[in-house]
C-alpha cells in the first residue's frame, strides 16, 4: 500500500552513497531520530574521518542490537566504509532496514561510499551497525567499542554510549 | 451512500471545512471491518502472554508483529509506542499494547513478553506456536519469513512494517507505518478511544 521507501532503500545495490544518509539534511525530527539531548556526544577524529554521536540500543546478552553514528569525511579524498568490528558481539555487520511495500526487511550492506566532504548518517529505520549475539547485556550507561574499517586501510575506533532513544 | 448524504448536507449548510475530518496519521482501513481473530495460548506459567483479541473488546488494541532479535525497526517502533504512551499521560486505560513475535523458532512467549516490557511495563509480548503463527498470517493476510539461513542463529525475519490498531468495537481501523511520530500515534489513539 505504501510505496514510500525509507532512506535505507537507497541501497538498491550494494553500494550506498553518502547522500543517501542525508549528506545535506540533519536527521529529521521524527520519532526515530537521535535525541542528542539524552546522550553525551562524542566525536572521534582519525585522519579526517569524524565519527560523531555514536550510540547503541540496550539489549540482552545473546540478542542483537544496533549502533547508530554519523560519519563525516573531512579528507581531500573519498573513502569507503567496508566493515565494522566489535568485541562486544559474535559478529558485527552493516545492515540496512528496508521498507518494501508493507514488509520490513533487512539487507546486508558491504560498502558505503563516503566522498570527500560527504556525511553519512546511520540512524534508526535506516542503515545501521548490527551487533549479532551480544556477549554481555548492554544497559544504559554502558559503552560499547566499535571499529569502522575503510577501503584506504584506515580503521577508526569509537565507544558508543548505550541508551534508550 | 450515507457518506454522500453527509457531504451533500455539508454543502447545503455551507459548513465547509468544519465537515471535513482532520486526517489520521495512520493509514485508515475503509471500510473498517471486524478485525480477524487472534488467539495465542502463550506460556502456561505466564498468563499475561495468553492473548485473545475477542476478550479485549472495549479496549483500543495496538498490535505489532516483530521479533526479539530485531535490532533496529522493532525496538524503534516499541520505543515510539512507549513515547506515545507517555504523551497520553496517566490515562492510558482502555489501550492495550501487544507485541507478537513472528519468530517462534527463537522466541518463547516469556521472552517476547520480557522484550516488550523493556519499553514499557504495561506492554504485553507473546509468541505463537508454529501452528498459531501459520494461522495468524492467514487470518491477518500478512507475511513473515526468515531471511538468511534459518539453521544458523543469525537469520533475520521479514515482518509487517506497520502496527495495527483495533478499536474498542473490535474493528480493524488503522495501520501505523514506521516513522509516524509518537505524538501522532497518541493523537490517533486518543481519537479512537
Amino acid at each position: 500500500m505504501i510505496s514510500r521507501t525509507i532512506c535505507a532503500a537507497c541501497a538498491s545495490g550494494l553500494l550506498l552513497t553518502a547522500g543517501c544518509g542525508g549528506a545535506s539534511d540533519r536527521a529529521t525530527p521524527d520519532a526515530g531520530a537521535v535525541d542528542t539531548d539524552a546522550v553525551a556526544t562524542s566525536a572521534t577524529v582519525s585522519g579526517g574521518i569524524n565519527i560523531v554521536e555514536p550510540w547503541a540500543r540496550p539489549a540482552d546478552a545473546g540478542k542483537n542490537t544496533a549502533v547508530y553514528v554519523r560519519l563525516e569525511n573531512a579528507l581531500p579524498e573519498g573513502d569507503s566504509l567496508t566493515g565494522v568490528r566489535s568485541a562486544a558481539a559474535e559478529r558485527a555487520e552493516l545492515h540496512a532496514s528496508v521498507l518494501e511495500g508493507e514488509m520490513m526487511r533487512m539487507r546486508p550492506v558491504v560498502g558505503i561510499a563516503l566522498p570527500s566532504g560527504g556525511r553519512l548518517e546511520l540512524r534508526p529505520m535506516g542503515t545501521h551497525v548490527m551487533l549479532l549475539r551480544l556477549r554481555d547485556p548492554l544497559v544504559p550507561g554502558d559503552t560499547v567499542q566499535i571499529t569502522f574499517d575503510f577501503t584506504s586501510g584506515r580503521s577508526v575506533d569509537v565507544r558508543a554510549g548505550v541508551r534508550t532513544p | 451512500m450515507r457518506q454522500l448524504a453527509v457531504i451533500a448536507l455539508c454543502g447545503i449548510l455551507g459548513l465547509g471545512v468544519g465537515c471535513v475530518d482532520r486526517p489520521w496519521h495512520g493509514i485508515v482501513r475503509a471500510p473498517a471491518d471486524q478485525a480477524p481473530s487472534l488467539e495465542l495460548a502463550g506460556a502456561a506459567d505466564l498468563p499475561v502472554t495468553r492473548v485473545r483479541l475477542d476478550s479485549l473488546r472495549g479496549n483500543v488494541v495496538l498490535l505489532y508483529f516483530g521479533y526479539t532479535h530485531c535490532p533496529d525497526v522493532c525496538p524503534t517502533t516499541l520505543a515510539d509506542w512507549g513515547r506515545a504512551k507517555r504523551v497520553l499521560g496517566a490515562d492510558t486505560t482502555g489501550i492495550r499494547w501487544i507485541f507478537v513475535s513472528v519468530d517462534p523458532t527463537r522466541d518463547t512467549p516469556a521472552e517476547a513478553h520480557g522484550y516488550a516490557r523493556q519499553f514499557d511495563p504495561a506492554f504485553i509480548g507473546t509468541a505463537p506456536t508454529d501452528a498459531e503463527l501459520a494461522r495468524l498470517l492467514v487470518d491477518w493476510s500478512i507475511a513473515a519469513y526468515p531471511e538468511g539461513d534459518p539453521r544458523t542463529p543469525d537469520y533475520t525475519v521479514a515482518h509487517p512494517a506497520h502496527a495495527f490498531v483495533v478499536d474498542a468495537q473490535g474493528r480493524f481501523r488503522l495501520m501505523i507505518p514506521p516513522g509516524v511520530r509518537a505524538d501522532d500515534i497518541a493523537d490517533d489513539l486518543r481519537r479512537l478511544r
